[in-house]
């Protein structure tokens, strides 16, 4: 399994360079620049600016340098954030976004895992019903009209919660954003759940495990629900997704110091190197994640075999 | 017949609710197996045999509309549902999906043993290793180990049989177990069964669509066709003398392998009335090349002979 990791981690890279690349160009080839403002500035001073950034130079140059850089971990310094490097952008707000990334994938997983499997064992009845009015909801919902929609109710209305703000040592402050960027993957997997648990207590070695006359609880979790969660974790790399993308808008509204906001503001600023970087810790957790899913799934189900 | 029934099925009727009327599966159904017998239920495709045998297991799906009564002899209050998996067993048609594909075999059968009989892993372990044995599995230790897409569909099928046999079932209804597997398998198997019912004086209902399959081990025979009873014997009787018509059309169209090698394989034309349609008469009637105008109206009763036989049919064959 380890040559098998190795091997898939090796392929990813030719993948990296194309994104890297890809984004390099696009971004490159968008009107403006990075240094555009409301005013204009004096044409000298421009000039300065981009012979200290190497903008004046040709841009399979500026490219090849790029990489170069890059191969040595350096993301080059912000056009933006005077006097701060890319990296240092990211090491500082990475745990953040990472912090409540991981706490609300793991919330969807457990809640949504349970929720399906109640809702496929009373199939047809209220609670399905509710679960997958409830689900629809959820995933239609977009998170820029429920995070200000909670934070109206528990935090001006209740004063249950803060409505924005960031304080690590403070779980209050997690709470809205959290519940925000849980709820759509959450309501995803309560469905996948609930969808491969009734086919899965269809089958025929649970009719097998019926007759053997073992107790419902014995056949739910010993017999059925590994295999129902095989759709559960092929989906996790698209929840990763789902939940960076909902992390964008989540942290620029509650004004959380995550990455997630870099990634838009440094697209709109033109601001290269931020968006590259940013370009590039998101793919490569993708594609790890992408990774995980094939270890959990061969983990899964032992018929299952990682060969390189 | 003199010994007391295990399983008893009286008027037993099968449905569910559908779009475009409901569905029979099962149409008023009655039948008994005494302790020790073999009984086989014979029938193509759709006549309800496995809809049979999972009302008896209490094993529908919970749409499913049941009417009738099943008693089984060795439960209290007769109800099957309390030792289902310990005095009833039940053996499913394809081996191929009827194990539990992540868990392994020893686990799959020692969880039987820990939850009726609340002993000890290792002492459960213990006894599957030695019904793997007595079912002819070679390696009992290691296959208890194996997952199992690890084994081929025969040892599968011996290690359900071994599963069932566990807590030493009065009655194991046996679901085609047979059909999934090749012809040199399914011989052994079978011999598996006959053995095994010795030993362990167990009744079988042993259900299968052919009729070679139940001959050798059944000593009494169901025919069933269209969710009902047509006919029921004493095996070599009804091989002897069948007098229902489809029975005999059965027995016409299974191949003879002593005989001549006929140029077209002997086959019954036409089709049994689907599980939606209504029929006033005979279900048979379409197919029959005895049918009179009777037979299209007036459902023909149970007729009960002195020698154990009855059948359903307005134009028997001559006895």
């Amino acid at each position: 399994m380890i040559r098998y990791l190795l091997v898939r981690l090796l392929g990813a890279l030719p993948t990296l360079l194309a994104i890297v690349t890809i984004s390099f160009f696009l971004i490159r080839f968008a009107p403006g620049g990075p240094f555009d403002q409301a005013r204009a500035l004096p044409a000298d001073v421009v000039a300065n600016l981009n012979a200290a950034y190497g903008l004046d130079r040709p841009l399979w140059q500026q490219y090849t340098t790029y990489l170069r850089h890059l191969a040595h971990g350096d993301f080059g310094p912000s056009f933006r954030y005077k006097d701060f490097s890319v990296t240092e952008l990211i090491r500082e707000g990475f745990p953040v976004s990472a912090t409540l990334g991981a706490i609300a994938i793991a919330i969807a997983l457990v809640v949504g895992v349970g929720v399906g499997v109640v809702a496929a064992l009373h199939r047809g009845r209220w609670i399905d019903h509710a679960t997958i009015g409830l689900s629809v909801v959820a995933i239609a919902v977009p998170s820029f009209v429920l995070l200000p929609a909670l934070g109206l109710l528990f935090g001006i209305e209740l004063h249950w919660l803060p409505v924005a703000g960031w304080d690590p040592t403070s779980i209050r402050d997690y709470v809205l954003p959290v519940v925000t960027l849980c709820l759509p993957p959450l309501a995803y997997i309560a469905r996948l759940t609930r969808a491969s648990m009734i086919e899965v207590m269809r089958s025929a070695y649970v009719r097998t495990a019926f007759a053997k006359g073992l107790p419902l609880r014995t056949i739910v979790l010993k017999h059925a629900l590994r295999p129902a969660l095989i759709p559960v974790a092929s989906y996790l790399a698209p929840a990763v997704a789902m939940t960076m993308t909902g992390s964008l808008v989540v942290e620029t509204i509650a004004g959380l110091p995550g990455i997630g906001r870099y990634l838009v503001q440094g697209a709109l600023n033109r601001d290269y190197t931020l968006v590259l970087g940013m370009v590039i810790v998101y793919s490569t957790l993708l594609i790890s994640m992408g990774l995980v899913v094939d270890v959990l799934i061969a983990a899964l189900d032992p018929r299952v075999r990682l060969e390189a | 017949m003199s010994v007391a029934p295990v399983l008893t099925v009286e008027r037993l009727r099968v449905g569910y609710p559908g779009r475009d009327g409901s569905i029979e599966a099962v149409r008023d159904v009655s039948l008994g197996v005494d302790a020790g017998e073999c009984v086989g239920i014979v029938g193509e495709s759709g006549s309800g045999k496995t809809q049979l045998c999972l009302a008896v297991m209490g094993l529908l799906p919970s749409n499913a509309r049941i009417d009738g009564i099943v008693r089984f002899a060795g439960a209290p209050g007769d109800a099957v549902r309390t030792v289902r998996g310990e005095r009833i067993a039940m053996v499913f048609q394809d081996p191929q999906t009827a194990l539990t594909p992540h868990l392994r075999i020893g686990t799959q059968m020692t969880e039987v043993l820990v939850h009726h009989r609340r002993i000890a892993v290792r002492e459960a372990r213990e006894a599957a290793r030695a019904m793997l044995a007595r079912v002819g599995i070679s390696d009992p230790a290691r296959c208890l180990r194996r997952y199992p897409h690890e084994l081929s569909g025969g040892m599968r099928q011996r290690v359900l049989i071994a599963t069932s046999l566990l807590c030493a079932p009065q009655l194991l209804i046996a679901d085609e177990p047979t059909t999934a597997l090749d012809v040199t398998v399914q011989a052994q198997v079978l011999e598996l069964l006959a053995r095994l019912r010795r030993e362990q004086r167990m009744a079988i209902l042993l259900v299968s669509h052919d009729l070679a399959v139940v001959a050798g081990l059944a000593a009494r025979i169901v025919v069933m066709y269209a969710g009902r009873v047509v006919e029921e014997a004493p095996a070599d009787a009804l091989f002897r003398s069948p007098r229902h018509p489809y029975t005999a059309a059965l027995i016409a169209c299974a191949p003879n392998p002593d005989g001549p090698i006929p140029a077209r394989m002997a086959t019954l034309p036409g089709r049994p009335p689907g599980a939606t349609e209504r029929f006033a008469g005979c279900p048979f009637v379409s197919r029959c090349d005895r049918s009179v105008e009777r037979c299209r109206h007036e459902p023909p009763p149970m007729v009960a002979l002195d020698d154990g036989r009855r059948f359903a049919c307005h134009e028997p064959l001559p006895a």
